[in-house]
């Protein structure tokens, strides 16, 4: 576990070094591994971080002494998670150095569009030099503001934008799509209805003449609007749920035991 | 009765930039000149909420207990989002319990979740490291190994707070160190993130931890068994349970702000599927009038 405990001063230094060189290493022996072997090679790192996670949680914990409630593999689990942490930082860094070099060669060569990939490249060092400079020296009041102007001005309220625009085609949608074509369809109609009336303060007020207590309480909006939801959507919801979970078990397992096919799995390596 | 038939075949093919102003008007329009809108009754989800904080902070045994608020959410639901998080947050800080923010989704979680909590500190008196904690932002597939870790030590799996002080060093944290230590947990999503609450932490501890959601409204309909089976002891669905919730407080905000608006534009959308179906139902009219003929 030694091995897995934050460092300070030099000795910080030599892991940063002794990092460096294994993962070189690794890399270097990854690259003189014949194509032949490169595939079982990831077949088998896949099943072994699989199996970590399955191991800990169906191995037997201890039930009684300091280490109650864990096994011999618990304690991994947060060097676990760091490695995690940090293989998907090293994902994103892959991807924006894919990004940057797709689009900064489309700009050097002029391609076609290549006013977008300037937007793009500009769009990603308008929001990271800000972000950076302001995680980094926290005091600065120019870092704080620009990253302020950036972020909260410019790429929160854009999101939000674009985000608003999908109510205009669902209103568009809404009034194309949903006809009462079939006995299906109708019963769909009906209850999406009464759900909408019954959640809007302007349905509700459909039938807030109707008593709040008593057998005609029951056919208030509102009421009706949460029995769809708590009596015919609930249990619908755990069938489809169930469902889904084998689905994901069984897809889970093909991909731990590297059975998957398709175009992703089956390319040269 | 035929003008009436070729009238209502014409209402279903509305042209979408109509569709488009229509919904554009009917949001504005109440926000400029004030329609009135009556109050919106609270669902029996949003008073077990309301309920569940209140008991919480009412047990003299549980109240000093961490409070989890998790904004697992981006600037895309804000307007959802961000009121549930600031109504709970009214709740929390009213009733001078101790929380953690936390966001494991996407990196505007962690900032959105900030500034909502910097926003309401100063009127109830909260400092940040005395009253709350951030615990930041983790990519989400670290999260599962983290939480499962963190069952038996909070503050030496999770760390550093957002500003990279060590968590044991922050007075908030001190008497908080394992699950047993944590009261309740609110998450607030714009994706499926609170399974794993409950698969890893939730039931884990000497007793489980009633955990409240403030899902969107699209995603509320998917919790409704997870209410059912105790798993949840509350939810919030979109912008209607954050406006119910400023009703139980009695805090109108954004939520009672924008509930004519969104009554509004959904009886629009009430309207126009009502207008579409009498046009389809129209035109099955007129072609049998025309057969007869």
């Amino acid at each position: 576990m030694g091995l897995f405990v934050p460092q300070s001063g030099p000795l910080l230094w030599l892991f940063i070094v002794g990092a460096l060189l294994f993962g070189g290493l690794c890399l270097f022996l990854l690259t003189l591994a014949p194509p032949r072997a490169r595939k079982p090679l990831i077949a088998a790192v896949t099943f072994l971080a699989g199996l970590f996670f399955a191991a800990e949680f169906f191995w037997p914990v201890a039930t009684s002494g300091d280490n109650i409630g864990k096994n011999f593999l618990t304690p991994y689990l947060k060097p676990v998670s760091d490695m995690t942490t940090v293989l998907q930082a090293f994902a994103l860094g892959v991807g924006i150095y894919s990004l940057l070099n797709v689009h900064l060669r489309a700009i050097a060569r002029r391609r076609q569009g290549w006013g977008f990939s300037v937007v793009l490249v500009g769009s990603i060092l308008a929001i990271a030099v800000p972000a950076l400079w302001k995680e980094y020296d926290r005091e600065n009041t120019v870092a704080r503001g620009l990253y302020t102007l950036a972020y909260d001005g410019g790429f929160n309220a854009l999101n939000a934008a674009m985000f608003s625009i999908v109510a205009f085609y669902i209103v568009s949608a809404a009034y194309r799509a949903f006809r009462a074509r079939s006995v299906e369809a109708t019963i769909l109609l009906c209850s999406a209805l009464v759900v909408i009336l019954g959640q809007i303060a302007v349905g509700q007020a459909l039938t807030s003449w109707l008593p709040a207590e008593g057998f005609a309480a029951n056919f208030r909006l509102e009421i009706l609007r949460n029995w769809i939801l708590t009596r015919v959507n609930a249990p619908a919801v755990l069938a489809i749920e169930l469902g889904i979970g084998i689905g994901a078990l069984a897809t889970s397992l093909r991909l731990w035991l590297s059975l998957e096919q398709g175009s992703y799995f089956e390319e040269e390596v | 009765m035929r003008p009436l038939l070729v009238l209502l075949v014409r209402g279903q093919r509305i042209d979408r930039r109509v569709l488009y102003l229509l919904l554009a008007a009917t949001v504005a329009l109440p926000m400029v000149i004030r329609l009135p809108v009556p109050p919106v009754a609270i669902t029996p989800q949003s008073r077990q909420f309301f309920r569940t904080v209140e008991q919480f902070a009412d047990d003299p045994a549980r109240r000093h207990k961490l409070v989890i608020l998790c904004t697992n959410y981006g600037s895309g639901t804000s307007a959802e989002n961000q009121t549930q998080t600031e109504a709970v947050l009214h709740h929390l800080m009213r009733k001078r319990l101790k929380f953690a923010l936390f966001a494991f989704s996407t990196p505007q979680g962690r900032e959105l979740g900030k500034a909502s909590a910097e926003k309401l500190a100063s009127r109830y008196g909260y400092e940040y490291g005395r009253d709350y904690v951030h615990f930041g932002f983790r990519p989400p597939d670290s999260v599962e190994p983290l939480l499962k870790a963190a069952v038996r030590d909070i503050p030496g799996n999770f760390g550093n707070d957002i500003n990279g002080t060590p968590l044991a060093e922050i007075p908030v944290m001190q008497g908080i160190r394992t699950v047993n230590d944590i009261g309740m947990i609110v998450e607030v999503a714009s994706s499926n993130t609170l399974q794993l609450w409950i698969a890893f932490f939730q039931r884990v501890g000497e007793e489980p931890i009633p955990t409240l959601y403030c899902p969107t409204n699209v995603m509320a309909p998917e919790a409704f068994p997870l209410l059912a089976s105790g798993q949840l002891s509350g939810m919030l669905a979109g912008l209607n349970g954050a406006t119910e919730y400023e009703q139980l407080l009695n805090e109108p905000g954004f939520g009672s702000g924008v509930s004519a608006p969104l009554s509004y534009s959904q009886l629009l959308i009430v309207l126009l599927i009502a207008l579409g179906n009498a046009g389809m139902f129209a035109q099955r009219r007129l072609a049998r009038l025309r057969e007869e003929e």
